[in-house]
């Protein structure tokens, strides 16, 4: 199994296509608060997410790599960090191949994890929104 | 109404509840499918949003352990997933579960899938209980005939011309007069309460013991306004409890059990009264018998404004070749079935 690195380049992305806030405001009937409460939450269980996917990618656990991806694409999604979500799920498809291929769970996972970093740089500034 | 969220992700879940309190849903979260189905075994759900993906009990093996369940109610389950494509979605239908709805969820889809569930729940198996409970409960007083089956047509006749009227057209739409040919043959369903002695006495009853029988619409009233308590969601519970409590009223406030007087009381229970005096007017009795058509025209005509709440009266008059129609059919009915059995005997 091939270690997860960070060498995928990605384009710089706007905070629009990292994060739906429309849809966001629509799941929570408008309440900008609790938008925030749920966006700061999410950040901070997805650290420890990421790394426990990493962990999970590195040792060829593919059950428990797909696990938290499905996991995280759910709350992503739930939040529409859709990139987010769309990597995520990338993560689970190539976990859940029967024939398993490594190279192309690294790279979807080194895809994933620059979102990941991606989010964790343009979120913040939706702090200020409630 | 209580309903159950379970989901592994604090954050989906937090985002359920919050939306589902907003639309009036009174919200219990399960981590997982084994702690829901010790809430589901409670019997106090009876509408369930489940993920798929959880530890421990799956949400596919929760609605299939739900579904196998011998006893309670139905409970309609959601299940709620980011698992997406035809396959899944006939997986978890063929568990069970009610509605497949696909992470992330929209407010007003959810909104609106809760809502069928609702119906869905409010009609399980009402129709043939509500009836086989009226039944039951005028079994024990031989001498009404076909009297539930008549009752309900005839109140469903005045609902339906008072749906054409101006100052009932907001009040009065398909589904109320749907409701009033559901609920009205419990409008005595108290009786059960009424000692035989009185409820079967061949005779005239004595004041006293029409005091007690007067009793069967506040008996009537309550049991169902207990069931209506237990079943916020079920708006036909209501309506059978006001017609059971209200359909001896009159207008000028000579009734019974409250003396409520006009509008005060409730337009079902206005509508079967003049249904239910009809009936017994033009029905035999042991200590009468039955009135020709014309003869209890002239008697509800009489009682406009007294007995009757002169809009109902006025319905009755515009729908009464229905009334006959009606009183005719089940006469009919009455006749051919005793015809029959004679045949059967002399065989």
């Amino acid at each position: 199994m091939s270690t997860v690195t960070s060498n995928t380049t990605l384009t710089p992305l706007t905070s629009a296509q990292v994060l739906d806030l429309p849809q966001l405001l629509e799941r929570c009937l408008g309440d900008l608060a609790f938008a925030e409460r749920c966006l700061v939450k999410f950040q901070q269980r997805l650290q420890a997410d990421v790394e426990q996917l990493q962990e999970s990618v590195n040792a060829g656990d593919t059950f428990e790599v797909a696990r938290i991806a499905h996991l995280i694409k759910g709350s992503a999604a739930t939040v529409a960090a859709m990139p987010l979500a769309e990597t995520a799920n990338a993560v689970e498809a190539a976990a859940r191949q029967e024939v398993s291929c490594d190279a192309e769970l690294v790279t979807a996972t080194e895809v994933f994890v620059k979102e990941v970093k991606r989010f964790m740089d343009v979120v913040p500034m939706f702090s200020t929104i409630g | 109404m209580r309903i159950l969220v379970v989901e592994d992700d604090w954050i989906t879940a937090q985002m359920l509840t919050h939306a589902l309190e907003a639309f009036g849903y009174s919200v219990t979260v399960a981590e997982d499918g084994d702690e829901a189905y010790q809430y589901v075994r409670s019997g106090e759900f009876r509408l369930v949003v489940t993920d798929w993906e959880m530890p421990g009990m799956s949400g596919l093996e929760l609605c299939q352990r739900i579904r196998s369940r011998s006893s309670g109610g139905y409970v309609y389950v959601i299940l709620l997933t980011s698992y997406t494509g035809v396959e899944n979605v006939v997986r978890g239908l063929d568990a069970g579960a009610d509605e497949y709805l696909t992470k992330p969820f929209t407010t007003e889809e959810l909104a609106m899938r809760l809502r069928v569930g609702e119906r869905i729940l409010s009609l399980e198996s009402r129709d043939m209980t509500i009836f086989a409970l009226a039944k039951l409960a005028e079994s024990r007083d031989s001498e009404t005939g076909e009297h539930l089956e008549r009752m309900r047509e005839y109140c469903r006749i005045l609902a339906e011309e008072l749906s054409t009227h101006p100052r009932y057209r907001e009040i009065v739409d398909g589904e109320y007069v749907a409701q009033m040919y559901l609920t009205s043959p419990l409008h005595d369903i108290g009786k059960v309460g009424i000692p035989d002695s009185i409820l079967l006495k061949p005779g005239k009853l004595t004041s006293k013991e029409f005091e007690i029988m007067k009793e069967h619409a506040l008996i009537g009233g309550r049991t169902l306004q207990s069931v209506a308590e237990q079943h916020p969601e079920a708006s036909y519970l209501r309506m059978a409890r006001d017609i059971a409590l209200t359909h001896h009223e009159r207008v000028d406030g000579g009734g019974y059990p409250v003396g409520l007087r006009g509008e005060s009381i409730p337009l079902c229970g206005r509508i079967a009264a003049l249904a239910d005096v009809y009936d017994a007017l033009t029905s035999k009795r042991v200590y009468k018998d039955a009135y020709d058509h014309a003869i209890a025209k002239e008697i509800i005509l009489s009682e406009r404004h007294q007995h009757f709440d002169s809009d109902i009266v006025d319905a009755f008059i515009s729908r009464e070749e229905d009334f006959l129609s009606v009183s005719q059919r089940y006469q009919s009915e009455v006749v051919e079935s005793i015809t029959n059995e004679s045949l059967l005997t002399n065989a």
